[in-house]
């Protein structure tokens, strides 16, 4: 079932990227961006990080995606073409997402490398693995000085957003 | 494997191709703010590789790190629009091709 899940929510993924990258009206993008992220928080949910995936539902869909869509309501954006015209760029990129794909498969599959030599884990994680109890600890004890330097750098973004944007200080 | 039953390379591969896409979207798109949705994609790529490693050791630390890159995107949108919006005031366009005030003129 949970197997079923994941490729469901995997396929919505990418289904939502490639709209993304399609779709010409910015405003459907931004929709598009909404279904890509939201499956994506299914998948963290399966990966035992619900205090992810609610963080990304509640900064994407409730922030990030809200800003964009306020901005392109408010430039009243809409360009019919917007396209390059550089299809090999598509191939090469692919291209260079197979190799390093095949590149990560193959550290991993080749006894002794990085993933193999881990320690074992996988039927070992803790009970409060991936909960806000587990996660919040950590940001308040290891990670605390990485977060005080985030809220100021959040300070810094919401004072220069405004600066940015405004027209006259 | 991942505890679902998924291979972990499956979904090492879901990461890539949607850095891929990301790519794809700064590089082929024109208007700057699907590029900024782009940028955001690709950021998503790196959380969920974050994720699933950190599932795969057993340690938590991995999905610490994705929020704080979740933050930082955050503050990144904001910037980016707000200079969009400042952009969009002056040259009344979001066309990247028509935004060449850098380049040297011709």
């Amino acid at each position: 079932m949970d197997v079923f899940v994941f490729y469901a929510a995997a396929a919505i993924t990418l289904l939502g990227a490639s709209m993304v990258l399609v779709l010409a009206n910015p405003l459907r993008a931004a929709m598009a961006l909404i279904l890509s992220l939201g499956a994506l928080s299914v998948i963290y949910v399966l990966l035992h990080a619900q205090f992810v995936a609610v963080m990304q539902l509640l900064v994407y869909a409730g922030a990030i995606i809200v800003l964009f869509v306020f901005v392109i309501m408010l430039l009243n954006l809409e360009d019919p073409k917007t396209r390059r015209s550089w299809p090999w760029v598509a191939g090469v990129f692919t291209i260079i997402g197979g190799l390093s794909y095949g590149l990560a498969r193959g550290l991993m599959v080749d006894d002794n490398q990085f993933i193999t030599s881990g320690p074992p884990h996988v039927n070992a994680l803790s009970k409060d693995y991936g909960t806000v109890e587990q996660v919040g600890r950590e940001i308040m004890t290891t990670f605390v000085l990485p977060f005080e330097m985030l809220s100021v750098l959040l300070l810094v973004a919401v004072v220069g957003a405004v600066v940015i944007s405004k027209k006259r200080l | 494997m991942v505890p679902i039953g998924v291979p972990v390379e499956h979904v090492i591969a879901l990461a890539v191709a949607l850095f891929v896409i990301g790519v794809l979207g700064v590089l082929l798109r024109k208007s700057v703010i699907v590029m900024l949705m782009s940028v955001e994609l690709m950021l998503n790529a790196a959380n969920l590789l974050f994720v699933v490693f950190a599932e795969r050791w057993g340690v938590a630390r991995g999905q610490t790190i994705s929020f704080f890159v979740m933050a930082v995107a955050a503050a990144e949108a904001a910037v980016g629009l707000a200079i969009l919006i400042g952009v969009f005031r002056t040259h009344n366009t979001t066309d990247v091709d028509e935004l060449r005030d850098l380049l040297e003129q011709s």
